[in-house]
């Protein structure tokens, strides 16, 4: 039984031509809100029964295990480490070139990893968005634009690029694979298509070619996960933060 | 309370509003009123169950048993009641990685959906495997603005529809945003955009000479954007003939529609409900045979769905 609990009404004076006269009236809008929950019909709960089912199974098939709860922190903290790194190794192993970088919008990642099992279900909770990934080509100068962007924001999850955030959230000190960026080189990143797309803070990166990896973040974080599984290692946690804060 | 006591007590409160006058050949034959009833979702998003609140996970909101129960409940209620979707049916999450989209369209017909149109969403399992999905399903979306003629998508949607119960015509039509660069699919330089303003008028057009009664777009541009960029709103200034836009892509929860007047000097009404089928908006129309559409009333119903005990 369906029974609204708050109507909210707004009533809008309104004048429309009909014709040559004109009409003065009224319509009243309502806010209904179902209050009462509603109960799906044995019919439609026989209807979600497979898809119930098979989407559980899905949910709960364990792909690694965490020796400890792996957390995101400032500028990407451990937790931006893994996913940049399986977004980078995803890249690489896709591509077979050398991809110098792997760089993520920190919203992509919600919560943290819990230590034990890695099910499918709780890589979904960490990475819910299907966000695709694409290998973009950047001068070495945008990239250094990109990633003043990025310290500016307090520094954003990163693989590949290491730098120093100043007190005025400016980046110095910037090294890709260990060697300073050249402004007239060109260097292969990987990213989401959100980013790609001139998203939040990545106009710089709308314009650029692209190339489509055909997998998304959450595939590329499960095959990195069962790579270590496949070899019987503990998922491998690197706590180093690629970005230094200075405090002056 | 049965549509003709509905009428009588809505027109007595004075709540009658007056659309614009859309000449068509009428369908009547004598001098009584039909309620129309328009049912929209819009950002479906693989959301077959309800949606968890993050804050409070007593609380699910949407999901297809709701869904099933209040649109069962106003159909049996009044026939003349039509059910669209603006797009983006499919959504992130393990929905659409066990399904990529075929549960999703599934649904759409579980529901008893009359028509749908495409979202950027929609095609991220890429676009063979839409078009395999549309096959295999046996739906159609309602596309205007695309051309599909060089990929498999090229029999599976229609660029209109119309759809009729007796004395009443209902012309849709579906208008997609530019994709190009939302979608990072193979082959996306395939699917051919075309101008979403002009097409919706030449449709809008063609909808009018079928003589339908109304002409509703289901569209998925957004509602409106501070930078300008092609919206709702802009469609709707720039429109004709459409009567009301059922919006999405924004993923806005209107509490009441939005009214524009249109190129004719007449009125275009927009209206979009959120996402994931947590809402479902409510437009009820009086139509009668002197070419007259009044918009009676509007409801939006937050869905909540039961857990089993």
């Amino acid at each position: 039984m369906l029974k609204a609990i708050s109507i909210s009404s707004f009533t809008c004076l309104c004048i429309a031509c009909i014709g040559h006269s004109q009409t003065v009236s009224t319509v009243q809008f309502q806010y209904h809100s179902i209050s009462s929950s509603i109960q799906a019909d044995s019919a439609t709960q026989q209807w979600l029964k497979p898809y119930n089912d098979s989407i559980e199974k899905y949910l709960n098939t364990t792909i690694g295990f965490a020796l400890e709860n792996v957390y995101k922190g400032k500028g990407g903290g451990a937790l931006g480490n893994l996913v940049t790194q399986a977004m980078l190794h995803q890249a690489q192993t896709k591509t077979g070139t050398t991809i110098h970088a792997a760089m993520l919008h920190p919203a992509s990642i919600k919560g943290y990893l819990a230590q034990g099992n890695i099910t499918i279900g709780s890589l979904t909770q960490l990475l819910p968005y299907n966000n695709q990934l694409v290998i973009v080509s950047i001068s070495g100068l945008h990239l250094t634009q990109f990633i003043q962007q990025m310290a500016a924001d307090g520094g954003w999850p990163i693989c590949g690029i290491k730098y120093n955030i100043t007190p005025q959230g400016n980046a110095t000190n910037i090294y890709i694979n260990n060697e300073p960026i050249i402004p007239g080189n060109t260097y292969q990143i990987v990213v989401t298509d959100y980013m790609k797309n001139g998203n939040y803070k990545c106009e710089i990166l709308k314009l650029l070619p692209q190339v489509s990896l055909n997998t998304n973040l959450r595939e590329s974080c499960k095959v990195y996960i069962e790579s270590f599984t496949n070899n019987h290692e503990p998922l491998a946690i690197n706590k180093v933060s690629p970005i230094n804060y200075v405090y002056e | 309370m049965n549509r003709r006591d509905f009428i009588t007590s809505t027109a007595k409160a004075g709540l009658l509003f007056s659309l614009p006058i859309i000449p068509n050949k009428f369908l009547w034959v004598d001098g009584s009123t039909i309620t129309f009833t328009l049912l929209h979702t819009n950002n479906l998003q693989s959301n077959l169950f309800p949606v968890k609140n993050e804050y409070d996970t007593e609380r699910h909101t949407g999901g297809i048993g709701a869904h099933k129960k209040v649109i069962d409940d106003i159909v049996k209620n009044n026939p003349y009641t039509l059910l669209v979707d603006a797009g983006d049916f499919c959504g992130d999450g393990p929905v659409f990685d066990t399904f990529k989209g075929k549960a999703e369209l599934e649904a759409l017909k579980y529901l008893g959906y009359h028509a749908f149109t495409l979202g950027e969403k929609d095609f991220m399992a890429g676009i063979d495997h839409l078009a395999n999905n549309l096959t295999l399903t046996g739906m159609k979306p309602v596309v205007s603005n695309y051309d599909f003629t060089h990929t498999a998508l090229q029999n599976c949607y229609e660029p209109y529809k119309i759809i009729e119960w007796p004395n009443l015509k209902i012309g849709i039509m579906g208008i997609v945003l530019p994709l190009h660069d939302k979608i990072s699919i193979p082959d996306k330089e395939k699917i051919v955009y075309l101008d979403a303003v002009e097409q919706a008028n030449t449709t809008a057009n063609y909808l009018k000479q079928k003589n339908c009664n109304m002409i509703i777009c289901l569209s998925h541009l957004g509602d409106r954007y501070s930078d300008g960029n092609l919206s709702d709103e802009i469609l709707a200034k720039n429109n004709y003939d459409i009567d009301v836009i059922v919006g999405g892509h924004t993923q806005r929860f209107f509490k009441q529609p939005r009214i524009y007047q249109n190129k004719s000097s007449g009125y275009t009404i927009v209206n979009q409900a959120g996402w994931g089928g947590v809402q479902l908006a409510q437009l009820d129309f009086e139509i009668d045979n002197k070419m007259n559409k009044n918009l009676l009333r509007t409801k939006n119903f937050l869905l909540k769905e039961k857990k089993n005990q």
